[in-house]
């Protein structure tokens, strides 16, 4: 599904990661010298960030949005609602964006929104907000992130060398009336059972049958109750139809800056920059030292390039965000980031 | 182009000696990373792409690989 809102753009983003960064030869020990490696090789990440046991997700975006309200002039009472994105809520209910409301001191007039998203999320948060900032007229707070090491085994060498923790926020508004956010948006939902959490909900109800870590595929190990994930069929997601769509985006927004994937992994993200014969300079990777933080991933990248590059993102009048995952799920959106604020990437 | 396959497959898998009836268990490395390097190779190189990729997972031999590319680009 294609849609063009007019008038709004990204204002400020500011991104929370917690401190505690792991080596994954470290979170991975049982493995050979050689596997980890050969795995580290193909997905650029040799550490990354996991939070401490009672940190939440909405921990890491109360931060991140903190650090907005502390460190630039956005203000608490230029926001109409709260958009919160994630798969690790702090509770199944009420929606976490109803505490991120209080404890953040907006007051009760603020709308909250929970969406269920991962690695495509913030495409989706970013198309929920810019239309509840057109229909406010007033600015949106999205905060994005996940908690990925709750729901992991790190006995299951495709999950634990990469899936990571972080916390986004971003403020979504009018930026001036030349400015537009041009979203593409398609879901495969056949391959649903491709990156999933088999039980625990209400399909599958917790029990100790799938409480149990048991042997699966290649040697590893988790519960019904852990993040599965299908890497070759994931990686022949990103290379056909992420692609497709992101070669549609193209066809319609030309001369595109700079081109900012999810960060799945360094392999994903240039395989699909190959199969677009993107020129790889405008493609970048932001893995390493933080992990796949799912529907943190785009910002944190943002903020990343953004605070290693002495002249900012200024250069890049028309940049491209795709998010990609669970779902299946993918999703672009164009927009122009010249006066985006990026705060520096705050660990917590 | 079966050579130029068989070449890229005993690269990936650290394998000296590969032939097309080689069984993919019996190379030194042939594991769910070697088979995402696969496809990636044979989409840059050969713009093949899989439908389902259980396929790739079904195949016993070197030679069902490259019946599998093959196949797709004709």
């Amino acid at each position: 599904m294609h849609s063009r809102i007019d008038g709004v753009g990204i204002k400020c983003i500011s991104v929370a990661v917690p401190s505690n960064k792991i080596a994954v030869k470290e979170i991975v020990s049982y493995k050979s010298e050689d596997e980890i490696k050969r795995a580290i090789r193909s997905t650029g990440i040799s550490s990354l960030r996991l939070a401490d046991q009672g940190v939440t997700t909405s921990d890491l975006c109360e931060s991140a949005a903190v650090n907005i309200f502390t460190s630039s002039n956005h203000k608490r009472e230029d926001i109409c609602a709260i958009v919160f994105v994630t798969q690790t809520p702090d509770y199944f209910l009420p929606g976490t964006s109803c505490l991120l409301q209080s404890k953040l001191g907006f007051n009760e007039e603020v709308l909250c929104y929970d969406v269920n998203g991962g690695c495509c999320g913030y495409v989706y948060g970013l198309q929920l907000a810019s239309m509840l900032s057109r229909l406010h007229g007033k600015d949106v707070l999205l905060l994005a992130g996940e908690t990925n090491s709750k729901l992991i085994c790190r006995e299951d060498f495709s999950t634990a060398i990469m899936l990571a923790d972080a916390g986004s926020a971003t403020i979504v508004g009018e930026v001036n009336k030349e400015t537009y956010m041009d979203f593409s948006i398609r879901n495969y939902g056949s391959k649903f059972d491709k990156l999933i959490i088999p039980a625990g909900a209400f399909r599958n109800p917790p029990d100790s049958l799938n409480e149990a870590v048991t042997e699966r595929e290649n040697g590893n190990k988790r519960s019904d109750r852990n993040t599965y994930m299908d890497g070759l069929a994931i990686m022949n997601f990103a290379l056909t139809d992420v692609a497709e769509l992101v070669k549609d985006t193209i066809s319609r927004e030309q001369d595109i800056d700079l081109f900012v994937f999810h960060q799945a992994n360094k392999m994903i993200v240039n395989s699909v920059a190959a199969a677009l014969k993107l020129p790889l300079d405008k493609v970048p990777i932001f893995v390493d030292g933080y992990g796949n933080t799912s529907s943190a991933s785009i910002p944190l990248a943002l903020c990343g390039t953004a605070n290693d590059k002495p002249e900012g993102m200024t250069k890049y009048k028309k940049v491209l965000l795709a998010g990609f995952g669970v779902g299946l799920s993918c999703g672009t959106v164009v927009t122009d980031l010249k006066q985006t604020i990026f705060l520096p990437i705050k660990e917590v | 182009m079966e050579e130029q396959i068989i070449e890229k497959i005993a690269e990936i898998s650290e394998t000296d000696v590969v032939k097309k009836d080689t069984l993919l268990k019996d190379l030194e490395v042939w594991d769910s990373l070697a088979m995402i390097t696969f496809i990636v190779y044979t989409n840059s190189e050969f713009n093949v792409k899989f439908d389902n990729v259980d396929v790739l997972r079904d195949a016993v031999s070197v030679g069902d690989l490259c019946n599998l590319v093959v196949e797709r680009m004709s």
